[in-house]
């Protein structure tokens, strides 16, 4: 800044200075321990209200007992002592936002992490705890949240403003479905309105964590993504916050009227960190020692996201919470917690991983309590029969072990099950937009892939969309189009499909194992 | 004994300001040990309470130290110069609270503001 800048910023805190007296509350350090400080005095102090310290830590307080409050640093200098003043700010712990956090790494308290200066222009300070929107402020869920994974599109869709929790044991592809589905925004697909994405991470490893920023930088999903941190190095009262504070920056981008994705990775971790500040505030320990209001403390975050009406400016916040469960136990406490909250989950199954389905999405245990409506009618109308074969293919798989004749009919059905969980396996950072998906869904439900060899449906699949792309523009539009795919437009369809078939010699070979 | 009786023992000894050996070994000998630590902590938050320190700079005139035990009826009012602290103006603190009207208080917030 130029001196003249300087001098002149000065001149307008001192003109603009209030000459009020300041009333302060204050409070004296009576113990200091893990990272909680309990302080006697304090009597004006609310609940999540920050506190300064004389050494410049900062906390915010969580327990207001009759003799004095507890304190929980959020930053400290480690020179806290007993018998140090501290002092209530008389603001509820809350988190500067502004545009300027887009394309941004900060942690819980808005700060950013990743390098750079932050300077807000005119910020609005959201406080990280809020009550959820009420009924009539908000409206149905009808617009599609497209994750560009078939599978999900398909059969468990997502819309904007509803919570879809991903969950599974370790290492079966949460974090990448919901990677994908940021990588996904970036095509405006449909030609809906941008979403802003906000990856929350909680308690993960650094080194995951700069994998994943790398790869969002990398396919330039941060022109439109915020990144909110706080790793397993970071405090565990930065952890309990992440969320919360990551939540309060999507409610001010749907504040504006903007569509919001918020993933929380992990609300596992982020019920651990509950646990122990819970336990050293001598809170009383419940089931598996967490506090009792730890459903009340996933339920009021996850509430937060909405659609709002028109009137309340249009924004939506869809959350898509991870929650990582041991041994495939679905019906442990905090999973059926968070199953309980959530408007549908999409199971992931270790099992499934291993065998070479990825996405690994157990079909029969995935489900979206919003379902079609926030589906284009082609694709409602398409995915419709796919669960059913898959469940039905699921079921005659076992009979396949036995060894026994079958009838043509199951014979059918089992290679028709093949082809469609084939096609919805899909790589990893490759999205597929809503016209891709109709094409692959149509071609393997019509039985035009049913004399292809299941090896080379993946590869025919990505030709046959580039193909139809290149050669039938009016096709595409009429796809593009959301109505419903009649008998004209099916024969259509059928006949471009037999056509590539045809000149790329597909289907000449048998297709029976 | 009662947490509110104990708390109407602490009041009471604030409020007349006096605290007979008599009291005091009856205290000692009917309290059990947490109702003794109670009490402490209840006695000492009553005195905090009901004592206002001013701290000011230079010269305070009577007229001055009335108005001041004007505003704060019912407590005990406790004058300090500190010219240092001060500089001008005058500050309270009464239990935990701090009315900061002092030239200080002000430099500090407008030095917070800048630096912010």
């Amino acid at each position: 800044m130029k001196p003249e800048e300087i001098i002149q910023k000065i001149e307008k805190e001192l003109y603009s200075t209030q000459t009020n007296p300041e009333l302060v509350n204050f409070g004296i350090v009576e113990t200091v321990g893990d990272e909680i400080v309990k302080a006697s005095g304090l009597s004006n102090a609310g609940y999540y209200e920050e506190i300064d310290f004389d050494d410049g830590s900062v906390g915010f307080v969580l327990n207001l007992d009759e003799d004095f409050v507890s304190i929980v640093l959020l930053r400290t200098s480690g020179h806290v002592v007993r018998g140090m003043k501290v002092r209530a700010t008389g603001k509820v712990l809350n988190v500067a936002v502004s545009d300027k956090l887009i394309g941004r790494v900060v942690n819980a308290l808005g700060e950013p992490i990743d390098g750079a200066e932050l300077k807000h222009e005119k910020p609005a300070y959201y406080p990280v705890e809020k009550i959820a929107p009420g009924i009539i402020h908000r409206s149905p869920v009808e617009i599609p949240l497209k994750t560009g994974i078939k599978a999900i599109d398909a059969m468990t869709p997502i819309g904007r403003g509803q919570r879809e929790l991903i969950i599974g044991d370790r290492g079966t592809g949460k974090t990448a479905i919901a990677i994908d589905t940021i990588l996904n925004q970036k095509k405006l697909d449909m030609g809906l309105k941008r979403v802003i994405c906000i990856y929350c991470s909680i308690g993960q490893k650094q080194s995951n964590l700069a994998s994943i920023t790398a790869k969002l930088k990398d396919e330039g999903a941060l022109d439109y993504a915020i990144v909110v941190a706080a790793t397993s190095s970071d405090p565990v009262s930065m952890q309990y916050i992440a969320p919360l504070a990551a939540c309060a920056i999507g409610e001010y981008f749907m504040d504006r009227g903007e569509d919001v994705l918020i993933v929380y990775d992990d609300l596992t971790k982020h019920a651990w960190s509950y646990r122990q500040i819970s336990l050293l505030i001598k809170r009383p320990a419940g089931r598996e020692a967490y506090p009792g209001d730890i459903f009340y403390l996933h339920s009021r975050l996850l509430e937060r996201a909405s659609r709002m009406s028109d009137k309340n400016g249009g924004g939506s916040l869809t959350a898509l919470p991870i929650i990582e469960t041991q041994g495939n136990d679905l019906s442990a406490y905090i999973p059926t917690n968070v199953v309980s909250i959530t408007d549908g989950q999409i199971y992931l199954e270790a099992d499934l991983f291993n065998a070479g389905t990825r996405p690994a999405i157990n079909v029969g245990l995935s489900v979206s309590r919003v379902g079609g409506a926030a589906q284009t009618k082609s694709m409602k109308q398409l995915a419709g029969p796919v669960r059913l074969e898959l469940s039905q293919f699921r079921e005659l798989q076992a009979f396949t072990q036995f060894g026994s004749d079958l009838d043509e009919d199951t014979l059918k059905r089992l290679e028709r099950g093949k082809r469609i969980a084939e096609i919805l396996k899909q790589p990893q950072y490759q999205p597929y937009d809503e016209l891709s998906e109709i094409l692959s869904i149509f071609a393997v439900t019509s039985g035009l892939f049913d004399n292809i060899d299941v090896g080379k449906i993946a590869e025919i699949e990505r030709s046959l969309t580039q193909y139809i792309k290149k050669t039938y523009p009016e096709t595409v539009k009429k796809l593009s189009v959301n109505a419903k795919i009649d008998d004209a437009l099916r024969a259509e369809l059928e006949k471009e499909i037999q056509e590539f078939k045809s000149i790329n010699n597909y289907g000449a070979e048998s297709a029976t194992a | 004994m009662k947490i509110s009786q104990i708390k109407d023992i602490a009041k009471s000894i604030v409020t007349h300001n006096e605290l007979s050996e008599k009291n005091l070994n009856w205290i000692c000998s009917n309290f059990s040990r947490q109702e003794l630590k109670l009490f402490i902590r209840l006695l000492s938050r009553e005195i905090k309470d009901n004592n206002v320190i001013a701290s000011f700079a230079g010269e305070l005139s009577g007229a001055n130290k009335k108005k001041i035990t004007d505003m704060f009826p019912n407590k005990r009012i406790s004058f300090k110069r500190d010219d240092t602290a001060i500089a001008g103006g005058i500050r309270f603190e009464y239990g935990d609270f701090v009315l900061d009207y002092s030239v200080t208080g002000i430099v500090k917030r407008i030095l917070n503001a800048i630096a912010k």
